[in-house]
């Protein structure tokens, strides 16, 4: 139940919530100003004088802020009361019994570790969503290009900062 | 000799990309405030409500389904793990 838990809580949580993220938002964003730009609506920002990283970007990168730690708790939660649903199908612990060890096996620091992750992970994203849409040269099959280039670039990333917050708190935590 | 330009020219492209997204990066830091309520452009903050909808609203099934499956997964295999040492 402490893996599960722990598991979910710092590692899976953070990490699966990315990946469905990037693999279905990440993509859209790229393909998003990677058309703008092959059909020079971004030039044609910059000619109003209208900063395409404020106007098209930043909305992107605030809600991405807000909405992925609030689909990593999400995610934490399913994934804990799917590891209760099992337990209560094989071995019979009622629910609340399940969730009072939960509780007991969590730390804050956990929770806040995953959320830290969560943070990061979302300023991995849309960064290189929007940067691979904003290198985009050429027509349609170069869009295409992007977004599958945004995709693959933006979960080695998360996977690679994942592994680099795993080893950093496991150093602080031995020291 | 080929090889090591190949590598070389491979190396100096994906520092530029690194450096580049930090480039973007601050510069999206700087213009974040002109989305946010209140302080920001209404305009803008409209736009981050309809990107909130699209990646947490609209993303959040394919989220809960995986998360689940992941959940159900896990405690199965180290329930499995568990019985067969005589643990659980």
């Amino acid at each position: 139940m402490d893996t599960v838990a722990i598991g979910f809580t710092r590692e899976l949580g953070p990490i699966l919530t990315a990946l469905v993220v990037s693999s279905r938002s990440g993509s859209a964003f790229s393909a998003e100003i990677g058309t703008m730009e092959v059909t020079s609506e971004i030039d044609a920002l910059r000619t109003m004088a209208i900063d395409p990283i404020e106007f098209v970007m930043t909305p992107k990168y605030v809600a991405m802020m807000i909405m992925m730690p609030c689909l990593t708790i999400l995610s934490s939660t399913f994934g804990i009361l799917a590891g209760g649903a099992f337990m209560y199908i094989t071995t019979k612990i009622r629910l609340s019994m399940y969730l009072r060890y939960i509780f007991n096996s969590i730390d804050l620091s956990d929770v806040l570790i995953g959320l830290l992750k969560s943070l990061v992970f979302a300023t991995i994203i849309v960064n290189v969503g929007c940067m691979e849409g904003f290198r985009t040269q050429g027509g349609a099959d170069a869009v295409g290009r992007s977004a599958t280039s945004a995709v693959v670039r933006s979960a080695l990333l998360v996977i690679l900062a994942d592994a680099f917050f795993t080893a950093i708190f496991y150093l602080v935590k031995k020291y | 000799m080929k090889v090591l330009e190949a590598i070389g020219s491979r190396v100096l492209d994906d520092l530029a990309y690194v450096g580049g997204l930090t480039i973007q990066f601050w510069s999206g830091l700087r213009a974040s405030p002109h989305v946010l309520p209140f302080m920001g452009k209404r305009g803008r903050w409209l736009a981050a409500i309809r990107q909130m909808v699209a990646i947490g609203v609209e993303g959040l099934p394919m989220v809960g389904i995986m998360s689940v499956a992941a959940g159900f997964i896990l405690a199965m295999q180290i329930g499995s793990e568990l019985k067969r040492w005589g643990a659980l």
